[in-house]
């Protein structure tokens, strides 16, 4: 049986990565699993300067879903180069690099910067819905994309994903508008923008009043970019939103994802990707899939 | 740490909306420190909860908790037989230096929970507790803490069971007749600002509360400010904490 699968010539052994955000980078969960069982993992978004995020409360539960507004809190380039990078050497799995910014200069510094390590992939995330200065502002609109993604793409030496947010108008035109300007994969969704409220105290229940929301209700919601952008654009897709069994990564996969991502999983299941893992060979022995890659795209369309 | 299958042995109500567990579990379950936490699943939910750890031994633990919210109101109705999944022992409860000989426990409402186990784990320092309450329909775990404590000092705000006001004030009475290494403080925010402001004159520890996503360390939602020298820095509650020292957090 057949698991592995390339995107941007980068070969996985299984199609599982752990989503930004939700795996620091990297080291927390050694104690339940070897982390390297992960096809690969992508690390908090990171920016030049440290950031120390948003207040908390940063996290709400909402109907079979989580809200958080961590706002990007990491150390910044410099320390991530001194304490996470010789770490990050060590592993035996592909290393993807999530960067945020407030603007475009400070996406291609990064982009330059993080390229010249050794690392295999770069995630640039234009989506973060829970920075009020930059974020989300440069993914939103195709014309910004264009621009962002042109730019960042002359000072990234590494393969380039670029991540997309949900919370627009028209997913397929900011996909075109990142292939068209040089993306090499898309990774979508990032979180759903959304709210939640205490009656008791009649306060919004995160300190930054709105949050991005991820977990199984926004499976429909991701499930159905997935495949827009699978009809619209030529380049490699990773699919994620809400996945939590061996069926949802199938479900992401028929609808064009090459490879997906798993977040607040985690959060449910500290040995994620092993009980995913063991679900998927599972799933695929029972319809027959020898090969994960030949249902890529493979939904019969009514 | 790891993710251990509990089954419940018994669920009942110990004070007003507080539930008290006792779980087993058939694999042999570590050794702990009070102030550690377990991270509980619970059914139909999508977040683990974040509850101190009362009491552990090779097959048996137990915890000890507010209805406050749908999570703990769904715990407060399981049955005998129902299983669940915890991750434990997690955080770095209290560390205490091998040097202390007499120790202070203040604790209000459902905050004596973390501070019980403290005294098991330290069988040769003395402690004294002093827990505070609303009223005596609140009060919970007087007895254990009478079992293992020195000295013992329940309040209550309505003087309805034990001394009438708050436990930081009876701890206040004894700070001068006894030679206490440290305090242990755990409870409100309110209550918290209050020891800050009292300003003891030896080292006070402080568990903290905050929201958990992971609980290991790897999201950063659960952050507490904590200063460092001159810098302030996030430190994350569920793996730096919930243990910090009270002067250097932020309230
Ligand atoms: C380290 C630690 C130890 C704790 N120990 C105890 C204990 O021994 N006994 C006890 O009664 N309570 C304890 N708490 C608080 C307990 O976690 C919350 O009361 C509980 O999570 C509320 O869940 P709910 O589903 O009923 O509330 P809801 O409001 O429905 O919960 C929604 C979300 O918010 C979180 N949440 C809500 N209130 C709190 C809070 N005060 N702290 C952290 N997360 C919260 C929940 O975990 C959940 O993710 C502890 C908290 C921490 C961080
Ligand atoms: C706590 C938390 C923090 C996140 N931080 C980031 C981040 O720094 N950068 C990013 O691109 N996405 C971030 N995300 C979004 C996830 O990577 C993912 O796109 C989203 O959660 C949907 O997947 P899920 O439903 O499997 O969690 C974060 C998500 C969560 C829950
Ligand atoms: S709960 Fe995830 S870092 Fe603390």
């Amino acid at each position: 049986m057949k698991t592995s699968v390339n995107v941007c010539g980068i070969e996985f052994k299984n199609p599982l990565i752990a989503a930004s955000g939700t795996f620091g980078f990297g080291r927390e969960y050694q104690d339940f699993y070897d982390v390297n069982i992960w096809g690969g993992f992508c690390t908090k978004g990171l920016t030049y300067e440290k950031r120390l995020g948003n207040p908390t409360p940063r996290i709400a539960e909402t109907p079979m879903g989580s809200l958080n507004s961590v706002g990007l809190q990491n150390p910044g380039f410099e320390d991530f180069v001194k304490y996470e990078l010789p770490y990050l050497k060590t592993l035996d799995t592909v290393v993807i690099v999530n960067i945020a910014g407030n603007m475009v200069e400070d996406y291609c510094r990064l982009a330059e910067a993080v390229s010249d390590c050794d690392i295999d992939m770069v995630e640039l995330n234009i989506s973060c819905p829970n920075v009020k200065e930059g974020g989300m502002a440069f993914g939103t609109r195709p014309e910004s994309i264009k621009n962002v993604v042109g730019s960042v793409r002359k000072y990234c030496k590494k393969p380039l994903i670029v991540k997309l947010s949900p919370n627009v108008e028209d997913i397929t035109q900011n996909a075109k508008a990142a292939e068209d300007y040089g993306a090499d994969a898309i990774s979508l969704i990032n979180t759903v923008s959304g709210m939640a409220v205490d009656i008791y105290t009649r306060q919004p229940i995160l300190a930054n009043t709105i949050g991005g929301l991820s977990g199984p209700a926004i499976k429909p919601i991701a499930l159905k970019m997935v495949w827009q952008v699978y009809n619209t654009v030529k380049i490699p897709i990773i699919g994620m939103g809400g996945i939590s069994s061996a069926q949802d990564i199938l479900e992401f996969m028929l609808c064009g994802a090459r490879a997906v991502q798993v977040g607040t999983y985690n959060f449910m299941d500290p040995y994620a990707p092993v009980t995913l893992l063991d679900g998927l060979t599972k799933l695929m022995a029972d319809c027959k899939i020898q090969d994960v890659n030949t249902i890529v795209g493979d939904l019969k369309a009514r | 740490m790891k993710d251990y299958n509990l089954t419940i042995i018994s669920n009942n109500q110990i004070a007003r909306d507080v539930f008290k567990t006792e779980f087993s579990c058939q694999e042999q379950l570590p050794s702990f420190i009070g102030g550690q936490f377990l991270h509980l699943q619970v059914p139909c939910k999508i977040l683990r909860r974040p509850l101190g750890i009362l009491e552990m031994t090779a097959n048996y633990c137990s915890i000890v908790y507010a209805v406050v919210g749908e999570g703990t109101r769904i715990l407060s109705k399981m049955k005998k037989g129902d299983c669940l999944k915890a991750m434990l022992p997690l955080g770095n409860g209290f560390v205490l230096p091998k040097t202390y000989k007499k120790v202070a426990l203040l604790g209000g409402g459902l905050g004596v929970v973390p501070l019980l186990p403290v005294i098991n784990t330290y069988p040769e320092i003395e402690f004294c507790s002093y827990m505070g309450f609303k009223s005596r329909d609140d009060v919970i775990l007087y007895d254990e803490f009478n079992k293992l404590s020195k000295k013992i000092c329940f309040t209550t705000e309505d003087g309805s069971f034990g001394s009438c006001g708050f436990s930081i004030d009876a701890l206040k009475d004894d700070l001068e007749t006894n030679n206490f290494d440290a305090v242990l403080v755990c409870g409100s925010i309110p209550m918290l600002k209050e020891v800050k402001k009292a300003n003891f004159k030896i080292p006070v520890y402080v568990s903290m509360e905050e929201r958990m996503g992971c609980g290991v360390g790897a999201c950063l939602v659960c952050t507490c400010q904590v200063k460092k020298g001159n810098n302030i820095e996030n430190l994350r509650v569920c793996i730096d904490g919930p243990v910090f020292k009270l002067d250097e957090v932020a309230l």
